[in-house]
């Protein structure tokens, strides 16, 4: 309902209690009865306002407002205006047909006015019962009948068939009022835990107002056929019971504005509900987040698997509930590619505004988690890759040296014995100096290639390395170093291969920038294992000035011990040495 | 006399009747060849040889050659082993030696251009005296130099030590040195107090000494 038209409808409902209030006053009410009365009604036309305002898309705003007007029909029944008497007789507690509504659409999950047949049949019964008093009565017995009065709107008057409508009419309303109220309540009682602590006191309110219906119509049925009263109440006791279930009525409206404006207000969804989402991971679920930004502990979040099943969040295989079942499903993204579904209180749903943005912002959240869980992914196979190289070129490496040395050097000193061979005969036949001469050049060739290939197999790979271990290794090469090294290594054993040819061939190019670049006159290694890593310093007393960036040697170390996980750092300040550090994770 | 009797160990057929070839013309009598460290044990304890050269690297794989000297060492303490190797490493060559000098030698396989450097070695080890290649020497020495104790060395001294060090006699080492061997007396005691070390009248004890002190074992 527009504002403008509730608006409309309010300055309606105001004058006609205008009208009802004067005509009181005209014919003598008690003014406390009067201020009562006036402010019970209007405080249905203000919450009807206000429910308007916060929930225009929510039929409850106009329901109340209607519910307002209703309640002055009848309100001066006994009035000495024959007209206003019979038809405020005629139409008196048609708000308790819009509250028995309102009720059973409050209560119901999915929000919806439902059994409809109640309600129809609860006000076909007032219907009935209108009509009888209309066109059967006459006169219009109200009370004592001191004022009975001539009914003008009698076609057929009949006190029997009066009576008989009146008593078949005021039965069944006071059974169907009595089971909305027990419809209401026992939905109550299996409803999820928002709606039961939102709707509670709207609920109870509404109990009692149909329980006050359920009494008055079945008083008025039993006074009828007896032509007494049900339960002898002397005053002011009648008075004040009269009043508790008009009060029971008004808190109905009160009610149902409060729970709007905790549901409002309380808990301010999207604060909580962005933060839990950023938490850091592993301190809560999305589904945690939710929950708490929207007060529905019963909130469960499903994911689709395969475009069609669903699972928790603990991925156990779950189904979407059907909307019989008290549940309501909120889908985020498109029906059928949505990235999540929420199956909720379906009391959220009477907050399409908060629901929608929620959606929106775990719309955003989840294309967050999944982006970046193929961000997690996508490194994580970057990193595996990355860790495949560097051990498929060790590998290499090692192949390499194995091949030069079993082969390629074998084979130059089998030439080698040929040639000394060769010689030999060249000297026992005393072939000519010339022959000797260049088989003993020859010779030396080889011998010669032989160093060569010697040294390019140990800068591959040192055989030792794999042999004897790393500090063997290191001592072997801190011998060949041109100044002088002092290695200081504590292990723990044997290390895997990738980390001590990493730790080696760090250590190796760290020495040889010395040797070549630093103008040094000591250098210390340094070589620890703690914990799951190992930690090798080489520092010098040399120039410094050396840079991981620039020299690609360098360059290259830190990426082969980045490959596995670890850190690489060169502090090298002009005149203060150089000091290489690496960690190499050794798990 | 008869003949020194060796076994060649090594997997490539070219080398192996190469050292065969040398060592019999050297006065050897090679009593059998073997192609792994298997059949090298079972030739061994067959007739265990005076002299066993063993290559380095053999099937299994790896340094199986080294490890199969080693047992041969502990096993059969009479026969003289000398390992041909293709590693500059003195890791290798000390690990060899362990705790003795005799009967032992570690060369490189360049050593094979030069008959007489091997056969050299090959008598020596036969002999129960030991040999270590000049090249691992020199290594050994290389790393040393920062120890100022083999600075006050003079150059002809530093090539005696290296010699002694590499297992030879002192008749050898005299001869290579073109000295009588009283001054090559006289100079391995000015080289053991230089250095800090007790000379031992014993070969074998005298070169380990120098290699520990060149390993650094004494620091």
């Amino acid at each position: 309902m527009s504002h403008r038209r509730a608006l409309a409808l309010a300055a309606g409902v105001i004058a006609f209690a205008a009208v009802t209030t004067v005509v009181g006053m005209a014919s003598g009410a008690p003014p406390q009865f009067l201020v009562a009365d006036l402010v019970m009604g209007l405080t249905f036309v203000a919450s009807g306002l206000i429910a308007v305002w916060l929930r225009p898309h929510s039929p409850a705003g106009p329901m109340l407002l209607v519910c307002g007007a209703l309640w002055f029909v009848g309100s001066y029944a006994p009035s000495g205006q024959p007209v206003v008497t019979h038809l405020g007789f005629a139409f008196e507690g048609y708000y308790d047909l819009v509250l028995a509504a309102l009720l059973l659409m409050l209560s119901s999950p999915s929000l919806r006015l439902e059994p409809r047949w109640l309600i129809g049949a609860l006000g076909a019964a007032m219907a009935a019962r209108s009509l009888g008093r209309l066109l059967l009565q006459d006169p219009v017995r109200v009370f004592d009948c001191a004022e009975c009065a001539a009914n003008p709107f009698a076609i057929w008057p009949n006190l029997a068939a009066f009576e008989a409508v009146e008593i078949a009419s005021n039965l069944a309303i006071s059974g169907l009022a009595a089971l909305v109220g027990v419809v209401a309540l026992s939905r109550l009682l299996r409803s999820g835990p928002v709606l039961r602590r939102v709707r509670l006191p709207i609920l109870v309110a509404g109990g009692l107002a149909m329980t006050a219906r359920t009494y008055d119509s079945f008083e008025y049925a039993w006074s009828t056929a007896t032509g007494a009263l049900l339960v002898e109440i002397t005053e002011p006791w009648g008075e004040i019971f009269a009043w508790v279930g008009f009060g029971a009525r008004v808190l109905v409206p009160i009610g149902f504005v409060v729970a709007t404006l905790r549901l409002r207000r309380a808990p301010g969804p999207l604060g909580p509900l962005s933060a839990g989402l950023e938490r850091p991971r592993g301190s809560g679920t999305v589904g945690d987040a939710l929950r708490t930004a929207l007060g529905d502990p019963s909130l469960v979040l499903l994911r689709p698997v395969d475009g069609k099943a669903w699972i928790t969040e603990d991925a156990a295989p779950a189904a979407l509930p059907s909307p019989d079942h008290g549940r309501a499903v909120t889908m985020i993204g498109p029906e059928d590619r949505a990235s999540a579904a929420i199956v909720h209180d379906p009391a959220l749903l009477e907050q399409p505004e908060l629901l929608a943005a929620v959606v929106r912002v775990l719309r955003l959240a989840l294309e967050n988690e999944r982006l970046e869980s193929e961000l997690r992914e996508q490194l994580r196979a970057v990193t595996e890759s990355r860790e495949r190289i560097v051990t498929a070129a060790e590998e290499e490496r090692r192949r390499l040296e194995r091949d030069l040395h079993d082969g390629a050097q074998q084979r130059l000193i089998g030439v080698m014995l040929a040639l000394q061979q060769a010689r030999s005969t060249a000297d026992a036949e005393a072939a000519p100096k010339l022959l000797r001469e260049q088989l003993d050049a020859a010779a030396r060739e080889i011998t010669e290639a032989i160093h060569e290939l010697r040294e390019l197999a140990r800068g591959i790979h040192p055989a030792i390395l794999e042999d004897a271990g790393l500090e063997a290794a290191v001592t072997a090469l801190a011998r060949r170093v041109g100044i002088p090294v002092d290695v200081g290594m504590t292990l723990d054993g044997r290390l895997p291969r990738l980390v001590e040819s990493t730790a080696y061939f760090t250590i190796a190019e760290a020495l040889t920038n010395t040797q070549r670049h630093a103008r040094a006159s000591h250098a210390t290694v340094r070589v620890v294992q703690a914990g799951a890593s190992l930690e090798l310093e080489v520092s010098d007393d040399g120039q410094g000035g050396a840079a991981a960036e620039r020299g690609s040697g360098l360059r290259g170390l830190a990426d082969r011990v980045m490959a596995l996980g670890g850190r690489f750092e060169v502090v090298s300040d002009a005149g203060r040495g150089t000091r290489i550090r690496a960690t190499i994770p050794t798990g | 006399m008869t003949p020194l009797r060796a076994i060649v160990a090594d997997d490539s057929v070219v080398i192996r009747q190469g050292v065969a070839r040398i060592l019999s013309e050297g006065g050897f009598r090679v009593t059998a060849e073997a192609r792994d460290a298997s059949e090298l044990f079972q030739a061994v304890a067959n007739e265990p040889p005076h002299l066993a050269v063993v290559d380095i690297r053999m099937p299994p794989g790896g340094n199986a050659g080294l490890d199969a000297a080693l047992t041969i060492r502990e096993r059969f303490p009479t026969v003289g082993v000398l390992v041909l190797s293709q590693f500059l490493e003195p890791e290798y060559a000390l690990r060899l030696l362990g705790a003795g000098v005799d009967r032992v030698g570690y060369l490189l396989k360049d050593r094979l251009g030069e008959a007489a450097e091997l056969l050299d070695a090959a008598h020596r080890v036969a002999a129960g005296g030991s040999a270590v290649d000049p090249a691992v020497i020199g290594e050994l020495v290389r790393a040393r130099r920062r120890d100022d104790r083999l600075t006050r060395l003079t150059d002809r001294e530093g090539q005696a030590l290296g010699l002694i060090a590499g297992g030879h006699s002192n008749r050898a080492i005299a001869q290579r040195l073109g000295i009588t061997t009283k001054t090559l007396e006289g100079m391995s005691g000015t080289i053991f107090s230089k250095l800090g070390l007790e000379d031992d009248p014993d070969v074998n004890r005298r070169v380990l000494a120098v290699l520990l002190y060149l390993d650094g074992a004494d620091d």
